[in-house]
């Protein structure tokens, strides 16, 4: 069955390994992803003022093209979910901002897609157990923590995804495909999100002019600070995940990847007893479950900071 | 910057593959029926441009195009003599005749073109037009030099949009994202209202190459920008303060510099040159006097049967 769906920017860049593996997958279990036409970004973020419909624009018109392909749409990056389905919800509950949004954007659209995430497609639309009958690859030594951030969970009104508090979801898919899958209270934290990419706005405005040091050095600064932050977050979630035993930790959002994982280094030249810890996508993990090629979803050190290849080598087994 | 546009203008052939096929003559039917398809009577200056905008960089394109500019400067309104229409040039009333591109009408109303006027042939992007039809909220662009006036027109010319522009060295930005980030950080400004899309008079997709722009897809943003004119006027109604063709400029550099197969016929002509195979006949242009060049330029053979092309280059293989 072919089925829209949306990758996003980061899956075309930092996240390629989580693109093809989410590709591939379905094609193992009977679904063919087709990416619906003309897609641009979402937005990245959901604007939080209630008026500012120009935001609404780019999801709306990517609902819109969604729909040319069919009433469901996959996608599979927590940030991406979050906006189309956010999205969705805004026109769908007020019919003024919908027929505004598509008069602007000059395109037919009443609400009708449903935006489905890549885990709730497999057990909605697959069924977990039919993929555990699929599996070909041994994973019961893995030990995994399943860490699913904010962005799929919250607000649950408007998302719907799973227990905001305590999602099992992915806990599920993960023991389908016969991961040991560890308790982990800590799986709705927060990593420390766009902190990652927080600069000083003035000091990149006097950049941009190409003026000197002075504003270069304040931009460090503010860096440092956000950086910081970002290392302390990501420091709770991944030291609860190794005092449990863990091998990985494993996701589906690539800015919690890149935060976990980028600020390991960090943490470790804090805290020199620090253990590191390989951050994987379940898609990943579900490729090799299913017997595809391992190699082909950047599961290395050149596409990670902590390479998840030797403990993936030695707990995997045929 | 003049060395690199040097460079740059050497290494046209090699680029993207869909404006290669349009050239071909296998294409031809298929540039004429995009033509004709957009032959709509509301627009009637816009098939001959595109016609030409289609393949802008081939010698039989700029062969083509110099006739239909210098069609283009002759004056028109001969099929109505007589009839005269109202139109409106930032805000003051003139009476033109029926069937004058905006840019000879302005001309008949006694202005003189010093900015805001280039080739005339639908080119160069110099003179771009905002415009609105009388009883219609609509704003409407086109190029001056390419549509008639209509009954009514409310006309303001933008020959030039302050638009942020970088001074950088292409052959050192790597092909990526982190190279239009650092040159253009305000692409990420971009929200995808595609407002861009709708005043861009050459049709080009805009928001999507801005799309592929911002994640890093420099050869899909340099092959949707390449029909661009540098007109401005996407820049110029960004409500993100973008400046997309600068950013589409950037891409089809990068393309071209990092990215696209190398033209083998420009190399073994480069080393032609270098080795002195025109040396002769470029030290008699330097000789005779200004009066012979004229002569000569005028009579000139624009394509000439013996351009000495190997057969492959000519078939556009090399740079497919």
């Amino acid at each position: 069955m072919e089925i829209g769906y949306f990758p996003g920017c980061t899956l075309k860049t930092k996240a390629t390994g989580l693109d093809d593996s989410v590709k591939d997958t379905a094609r193992v279990l009977g679904h063919e992803l087709i990416e619906i036409p003309d897609w641009t970004c979402c937005g990245a973020t959901f604007s939080l003022a209630a008026d500012n419909v120009m935001a609404l624009a780019a999801p709306v018109r990517i609902l819109a093209n969604a729909r040319k392909v069919g009433d469901k749409v996959v996608t599979v990056c927590a940030g991406c979910y979050n906006v189309l389905k956010r999205a969705n919800y805004a026109v769908r509950h007020d019919e003024e901002k919908l027929k505004k949004i598509t008069d602007f954007i000059e395109a037919e659209y009443v609400g009708d897609v449903t935006v489905l995430h890549y885990l709730e497609f497999l057990k909605n639309e697959v069924g977990f157990d039919a993929i555990a009958k699929l599996v070909k690859r041994n994973l019961g030594e893995l030990k995994v923590v399943p860490y699913y951030g904010c962005q799929m969970l919250r607000p649950h009104k408007e998302l719907m995804f799973d227990d905001p508090e305590a999602p099992m979801m992915m806990d599920e898919l993960l023991r389908a495909i016969g991961c040991n899958v560890l308790e982990f209270p800590h799986k709705v934290e927060c990593c420390g999100a766009f902190l990652t990419v927080c600069t000083d706005p003035s000091a990149r405005a006097g950049s941009a002019a190409g003026s000197g040091a002075a504003e270069a050095g304040s931009e460090a600064g503010v860096e440092d600070v956000a950086r910081g932050a970002v290392s302390e977050c990501s420091f709770t979630i991944l030291d609860a995940a190794v005092r449990r035993g863990a091998d990985m930790v494993v996701l589906t959002c690539p800015l919690c990847q890149f935060n976990l994982d980028s600020a390991q280094e960090e943490i470790q030249k804090q805290r020199s007893n620090f253990k590191k810890i390989p951050i994987v996508y379940f898609t990943q993990l579900l490729a090799l479950a299913l017997g595809l090629d391992g190699s082909k979803y950047a599961l290395d050190a050149k596409h990670h900071y902590v390479d998840p290849s030797e403990v993936l080598k030695a707990k995997v087994t045929a | 910057m003049a060395k690199m546009k040097r460079k740059e203008a050497g290494r046209r052939p090699s680029r993207p593959a869909k404006a290669a096929r349009r050239t071909k003559g296998a294409a031809k039917a298929k540039v004429a029926a995009r033509a004709a398809r957009r032959a709509a009577p509301a627009r009637p200056a816009r098939p001959v441009r595109r016609a030409q905008a289609a393949r802008p960089t081939r010698p039989a394109g700029a062969a083509e195009a110099l006739r239909r500019a210098a069609a283009a400067t002759e004056p028109a309104g001969e099929t109505a003599p007589g009839k005269m229409v109202e139109i409106y040039v930032m805000g003051k009333r003139y009476e033109v005749p029926e069937g004058l591109t905006i840019q000879k009408a302005l001309e008949y109303a006694g202005m003189k073109l010093l900015r805001g006027c280039g080739c005339r042939g639908g080119f160069c992007g110099a003179c771009g037009t905002v415009f609105r039809k009388e009883g219609d909220y609509k704003l409407r662009v086109a190029l001056a030099c390419q549509t008639v006036v209509e009954q009514g027109m409310h006309l303001a010319q933008i020959p030039f949009y302050p638009a942020h522009k970088k001074n950088y060295n292409v052959d050192e930005l790597p092909p990526t994202l982190e190279a239009i980030v650092q040159n253009y950080p305000e692409t990420m400004k971009c929200l995808q209202c595609n407002t861009c899309r709708k005043v861009c008079p050459q049709d080009i997709e805009v928001m999507q190459y801005m799309a592929a722009a911002m994640r890093g897809d420099v050869a899909k943003a340099a092959d949707l920008s390449f029909d661009c004119i540098m007109c401005g006027l996407c820049a110029s109604r960004c409500p993100g303060e973008t400046v997309q063709y600068h950013v589409g400029l950037l891409c089809r550099r990068l393309y071209s510099r990092h990215i696209a197969p190398r033209a083998k016929h420009l190399e073994r002509r480069l080393k032609e040159l270098a080795a002195g195979k025109f040396d002769k006949e470029m030290a008699e242009l330097v000789r005779i006097d200004l009066a012979e060049l004229k002569k000569r330029y005028d009579s000139r053979d624009i394509e000439p049967e013996d351009a000495d092309e190997p057969e492959e280059d000519s078939s556009g293989e090399v740079n497919d």
